[in-house]
């Protein structure tokens, strides 16, 4: 049953951080990826294997017991809605999800309803739009530079994560509202932590005192 | 276009050859359990009236519901424990308690989307209505660790929890009303930076305060629950944990102990479960493969006033845990001469006699071709009957063997 520990993190610089918390935690060891296209790595030393996925597929990872944890952005997590446990705040990719529009859009969301929102989260928009403001909205799934349906007139608002905003300055846009703040989360699979309860107990140990 | 009429929905399935055979051997076993400890099967309605189900154990909104002639409200069971609990309060006088109910059923639930969630469900369990307390739950638990070992499960884990802990933890942090349910919702969908940052946002002592920061700490053996009592004071959260502990001493008893241990972050819906809750998990599976727990509130819906205490094994994550099923059928194919149709019929019958399992070929193919035939279906062997002799093939075996043999009184033997 105490077989490897695998670990589900999402492609890119956040996984270099990651891997290096683990490492320093005693989980895998340090540039362990290097300048690799492998997708899957394994460290015998710490009977750890860790795999690089794309940043939304990682809950689903997870979920199913594919990887027994991960690392996913809180906005990730809410707009995959996965059954998993999120079992820390690690502290790092800090982002907020927020609604942003043309200046004119605040009005609009306040006082108008049938709204048009672009969006690579439509279940986030949804549950915002129709669950806390109670209104009706149209969404138009993106799969990137979300800024530019706000912009050119796709839609009348945009639901997207923002770091330090400059990218919605630079293309005439102000935050509206923040619906989320997010950062990066470790999750595990519900069925893992019972299985694999031990070594979990102490990742989230030594990863807690380490980020305390 | 897709034709629906060549697909099943999402979330159910066929069960064919192997793995059919394979569902009902695990339901056999376990049904033999629910017996041996006294468990009386019950059979109820797969539809009833919604209100027998609505507000129970599962989601309103994962219930299948339709509507029947005179405009009632009718619902597809989503578990089998309301329908026990109604059948306690209404079909048994409350002096014949306490009432030993088992159930291997289908179930119904509305899944999510996609995730590969199963929408119809089998569920194998037992109900002890009328009984409480550490040797009820010691019972309770035995059977559901007998039961999984029964249908060939080796490597699981069983873990206690206890809703009434979890709300005695509750009363110590002062969290009750609006803020306990949010703690409670974030644990519940196992959130626990959430419910951490909601703990350490409250004035309380510091002992519960750590442990309701850290629950998924507190999985494991005796070692959790020694650790979880170092840091509650209250004397209800005591009791919760020396139940637990009493009732693992009495699993030990009965010789199933090392197969249970305990999770403190276990707090089922709390509206549903009282006190202990149970569940098992496997290695290959996705969710839990069976879960318990004690409702006394449940028949108070009835009418009645019964302490419960049950569990359901999920049938279906259960299969999954225990691997491929074997692609060989033990069945072996009785193929004939044309001259000889008569003679295997005889041998089949004779065959089937002593314990074996024998399908006749009904076609007037060769020794070849119904060998190739069986061989695609996955049966065990061939027995080709030519005048007064029987070729007998077993393919995992390798080995073939002409034996001679006689018909007498219209009885087949082998000389």
């Amino acid at each position: 049953m105490d077989d490897y520990l695998i670990f589900a993190l999402a492609k890119g610089r956040l996984a270099d951080i990651a891997a290096d918390r683990f490492a320093s935690a005693g989980f895998g060891r340090a540039e362990l990826f290097g300048n690799s296209r492998k997708l899957i790595f394994t460290d015998e030393n710490t009977r750890c294997r860790f795999f690089l996925a794309k940043a939304g597929d990682v809950p689903t990872y997870v979920e199913t017991g594919a990887a027994d944890v991960g690392v996913a952005g809180k906005d990730v997590l809410l707009e995959a809605g996965a059954s998993v446990a999120e079992l820390l705040d690690l502290g790092f990719g800090k982002c907020r999800v927020v609604v942003a529009g043309k200046p004119e859009a605040a009005a609009l969301v306040r006082e108008g309803n049938d709204i048009r929102v672009a969006t690579k989260y439509p279940n986030i928009a949804r549950a915002y739009f129709n669950d806390k403001l109670g209104k009706t909205v149209e969404i138009y799934k993106l799969s990137g530079s979300v800024e530019l349906g706000a912009a050119v007139g796709l839609s009348d608002v945009i639901v997207d994560i923002v770091e330090t905003g400059s990218t919605l300055r630079e293309n005439g846009l102000v935050v509206v509202d923040t619906i989320a703040w997010s950062s990066a989360r470790l999750i595990a699979n519900r069925v893992s932590m019972k299985l694999k309860s031990a070594r979990i107990a102490g990742l989230v140990g030594a990863l807690g005192v380490a980020g305390a | 276009m897709r034709n629906n009429r060549l697909h099943t929905p999402d979330g159910v399935s066929d069960f064919l050859g192997g793995e059919c055979e394979r569902k009902r051997a695990a339901e056999r076993a376990i049904a033999g359990v629910f017996a041996a400890y006294g468990y009386r099967e019950a059979q109820s309605p797969t539809f009833e009236y919604f209100d027998v189900y609505g507000s129970g154990g599962t989601a309103d909104e994962r219930v299948f519901r339709f509507i029947d002639r005179d405009g009632a409200v009718l619902a597809l069971r989503p578990d089998m424990t309301p329908a026990c609990l109604r059948i306690a309060a209404t079909r048994y006088a409350a002096a014949d308690a306490p009432f030993r109910l088992s159930y291997i059923a289908e179930t119904f639930r509305r899944g999510e989307d996609y995730h590969g969630k199963r929408r119809e469900i089998t569920q194998a369990g037992a109900e002890l209505i009328g009984a409480t307390g550490e040797s009820a739950f010691a019972e309770m638990i035995t059977v559901s660790v007998e039961s999984l070992i029964s249908a060939g499960l080796t490597d699981f884990r069983l873990d206690m929890g206890s809703a009434r802990f979890f709300r005695a933890l509750l009363a110590e942090l002062g969290l009750d009303g609006e803020r306990g349910r949010e703690l409670q919702s974030y644990i519940l969908s196992g959130d626990f930076v959430a419910a951490g940052n909601l703990t350490e946002s409250i004035d309380a002592p510091s002992g519960p305060k750590q442990l309701m920061r850290s629950l998924p700490l507190f999985i494991g053996g005796s070692e959790a629950l020694e650790r979880a009592a170092a840091l509650v004071t209250g004397s209800e959260a005591m009791a919760a944990l020396a139940a637990l502990s009493e009732t693992k001493r009495r699993v030990d008893l009965y010789g199933m102990g090392k197969y249970v241990g305990f999770d403190l972050s276990m707090i089922g819906a709390l509206d549903y479960y009282t006190g202990i809750i149970w569940n098992a998990y496997a290695p290959g599976a996705a969710a839990a493969v069976l879960f318990g727990g004690q409702y006394d509130g449940l028949s108070a819906r009835f009418g009645a006033n019964y302490p419960a205490v049950g569990f359901a094994i999920n049938v279906n994550t259960l299969l999954d845990s225990l691997g491929a099923a074997p692609s060989v059928a033990d069945v072996l194919l009785v193929a004939a001469d044309a001259d000889c149709a008569d003679e295997a019929i005889l041998a089949a019958k004779e065959l089937r006699r002593g314990g074996a399992r024998a399908q006749l070929s009904l076609i007037g193919w060769g020794a070849e071709k119904n060998a190739d035939y069986a061989r695609r279906q996955g049966l065990r062997g061939l027995v080709y009957i030519r005048p007064g002799l029987a070729e007998v093939t077993d393919f995992a075996a390798g080995t073939r063997e002409t034996k001679k043999t006689r018909v007498e009184n219209g009885k087949w033997t082998i000389i």
